[in-house]
C-alpha cells in the first residue's frame, strides 16, 4: 500500500493534533494520514500517547489542538456527529472489556441491533459467520468469564467486526495475554489485514509490525518520530531515537 | 401461670386484613421510592460534581446514624412545627423512604463501582449513548450485584414499618397492641404479630431466592464472579 502513490483520499486524517491532560501536553502536534486498506502500525515506548491518539480518533476524548477527520467528517469529542463516526470505527482493547452479563454471542450482537437497530436474525446470522472467522465458532454461547483471555479477545475482535467498520483501532490486543494464545489473536488480526481492513495496531509485536504492518509509526513523548515501511523503520532508522527503542526491544 | 388462648384473639380478626393492608401498602410505597432515593443519590455519590457528591455522602451518613424512630418523629413533629399538616402514614411513608433510601443509595453505589471502567469504553466505542450504556450495560449488572442485598433490604423496610404505630398508623403492629390492652390477651397478639411480620419477610425472602436462581440460570459466570 504504502508504495501506491497516494491517489485516493485518505480514510483518516489528523492534523496538528494536540492533546493536554491538564496543562501537561500529551500528544504534541501530531499529523498523520491513513489511507484505505492500510494497516499502520503504532510503536513506541510506554507513556508516549499511542493509547491517547487512538482515544482520540475516535473522540473517546477531546482535542485541545489541531484536527481529526474521519471520512472529511470532523471528529469533536461530546458532539452528536461522533456518535455517527464511531458506528465506522471498532476498537479493540487490551483488557478485551467484554460485557460480562452477555454471551460470547450476546456481545457481538448487542451494538448492532441496540445501535444499528437490525434485526435479531440479521444480525445473528452475521455474528456466526464472524465467530467462524475468529475461530470460535464452537464458544458463542460461553459467558466471557469461561473464556480465556484469547478467546475473549477474539470475541472482542467479533464485536467490532459486527459493526462493519471501515477502521480498526487495536490498542495492544495482546499484551494482557498468556503467551501461548497471543499467536491465535495476532492470527485473526493477520487474516483481517489480508482481506484488506484498514487497521492502526498499537503493539509491542515485532514480528506482526514487520510482516503484517504496511507502515511503521514510531511515536516518543507525544510526538511522531518517524515513519516509513517495516524494513526501514526497524532495521534501519535514521533517527537516534528510533533506533535505541529497536536496539533495546531486538535485544530481549 | 399463663393461660394461652389464642381464640380469645378471635373478635379482633376482622380489622386483621386492613392492618396487613396498611402494613404491606406503607412497605410497599417506601421500597419504591426509596429505590428512586436510591439512584438519585447514587448518582450524587459518583458524580463528577463536587456539591453533589457531598450532598449525596451526607445524607447518607445522617439518615444512617440517626435512629428510624427519631427519624418518624421528626418528620412527624418537625413538619406539624412548620404548619405542614400530614397524616401519621405520609410521615412514616417519608420517614421510611428516607431511612431505607440512604442503604439504598451505598448498596446501588456499590453496585455502580463494580462495573468495569473498561466496559463503559468499549460501549463508548460502539456508538451507545449514555442512555443506552444504562439500560443494556450498566442495569442488568446492578440487578445481579444488588438483588440479594436489595431483598434484605426491603425486609429491613417491612419490619421497620412497625414503628409507624408509633405516629397513629393503624398497621399490624397497631392491631396488636389494640389486642393486647383491650383484651390483655398480650402474648397471643405478640405472636399473631410475630407470624405475619414472618410471613411477609418469608415471602420477600424466597422472591429472592428464585431472583438468584433465574439468574444464575441465565448467566452463570457473571453471577459467580
Ligand atoms: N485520563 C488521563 N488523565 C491524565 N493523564 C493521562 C490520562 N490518560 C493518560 N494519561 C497520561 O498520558 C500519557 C500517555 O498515555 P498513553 O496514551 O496511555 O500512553 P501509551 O499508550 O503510549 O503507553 C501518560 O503519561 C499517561 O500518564
Ligand atoms: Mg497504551
Amino acid at each position: 500500500m504504502s508504495t501506491e502513490p497516494a491517489a485516493r483520499p485518505p480514510i483518516l486524517r489528523i492534523e496538528k493534533l494536540v492533546k493536554k491532560f491538564s496543562e501537561r501536553l500529551i500528544l504534541d502536534q501530531v499529523d498523520l494520514a491513513v489511507q484505505p486498506g492500510e494497516v499502520v502500525v503504532l510503536l513506541g515506548p510506554s507513556g508516549t500517547g499511542k493509547s491517547t491518539l487512538l482515544r482520540c480518533i475516535n473522540g473517546l476524548e477531546e482535542i485541545q489542538g489541531g484536527q481529526v477527520f474521519f471520512e472529511n467528517r470532523p471528529v469533536v469529542a461530546n458532539t452528536k456527529n461522533v456518535i455517527d463516526v464511531r458506528k465506522h470505527i471498532g476498537m479493540i482493547f487490551q483488557s478485551f472489556n467484554l460485557y460480562p452479563h452477555l454471551t460470547a454471542l450476546g456481545n457481538v450482537m448487542l451494538a448492532p441491533m441496540k445501535v444499528l437497530k437490525e434485526s435479531r436474525a440479521e444480525v445473528e446470522a452475521r455474528a456466526r459467520e464472524l465467530f467462524r472467522k475468529v475461530r470460535l465458532e464452537h464458544r458463542a454461547d460461553a459467558y466471557p468469564g469461561q473464556l480465556s483471555g484469547g478467546e475473549q479477545q477474539r470475541v472482542a475482535i467479533a464485536r467490532a467486526l459486527a459493526m462493519n467498520p471501515s477502521l480498526l483501532l487495536f490498542d495492544e490486543p495482546t499484551s494482557a495475554l498468556d503467551p501461548e494464545t497471543v499467536g491465535d489473536v495476532l492470527d485473526v488480526m493477520e487474516d483481517l489485514a489480508r482481506e484488506g481492513r484498514t487497521m492502526i495496531v498499537v503493539t509491542h509485536e515485532i514480528g506482526f509490525a514487520r510482516h503484517v504492518g504496511d507502515r511503521i509509526v514510531f511515536m516518543d513523548e507525544g510526538r511522531i518520530v518517524e515513519q516509513g515501511p517495516p524494513e526501514v523503520i526497524i532495521d534501519a532508522p535514521v533517527e537516534e531515537r528510533t533506533r535505541k527503542f529497536f536496539g533495546s526491544i531486538l535485544r530481549e | 401461670m399463663y393461660q394461652f388462648n389464642l381464640s380469645a384473639t378471635k373478635s379482633y380478626m376482622e380489622v386483621l386484613p386492613a392492618a396487613v393492608v396498611t402494613t404491606l401498602l406503607l412497605s410497599g410505597l417506601a421500597i419504591l421510592a426509596s429505590i428512586f432515593v436510591g439512584i438519585a443519590g447514587a448518582l450524587c455519590r459518583t458524580s463528577n460534581v463536587r456539591v453533589l457528591r457531598f450532598i449525596g455522602g451526607a445524607y447518607v451518613e445522617l439518615l444512617r446514624n440517626i435512629p428510624l424512630l427519631i427519624v418518624i418523629y421528626l418528620v412527624y413533629f418537625g413538619l406539624a412545627q412548620l404548619g405542614l399538616r400530614i397524616s401519621g402514614f405520609t410521615s412514616a411513608l417519608i420517614a421510611l423512604t428516607l431511612n431505607a433510601g440512604a442503604y439504598m443509595t451505598e448498596m446501588i453505589r456499590g453496585g455502580l463501582a463494580a462495573i468495569g471502567k473498561g466496559q463503559f469504553e468499549a460501549a463508548r466505542s460502539q456508538a451507545m449513548t449514555a442512555p443506552q450504556i444504562y439500560r443494556y450495560i450498566v442495569m442488568p449488572q446492578v440487578f445481579r450485584i444488588i438483588y440479594a442485598p436489595f431483598g434484605n433490604l426491603c425486609i429491613g423496610i417491612v419490619l421497620g414499618s412497625a414503628l409507624a404505630s408509633i405516629v397513629g398508623v393503624e398497621d399490624v403492629t397497631s392491631w396488636m397492641h389494640t389486642v393486647g390492652s383491650n383484651s390483655f390477651r398480650y402474648l397471643e397478639a405478640f405472636l399473631m404479630a410475630g407470624a405475619i411480620y414472618l410471613a411477609l419477610a418469608q415471602t420477600i425472602n424466597l422472591l429472592r431466592i428464585g431472583t438468584g436462581r433465574w439468574l444464575l440460570s441465565h448467566s452463570p459466570s457473571a453471577t459467580r464472579q
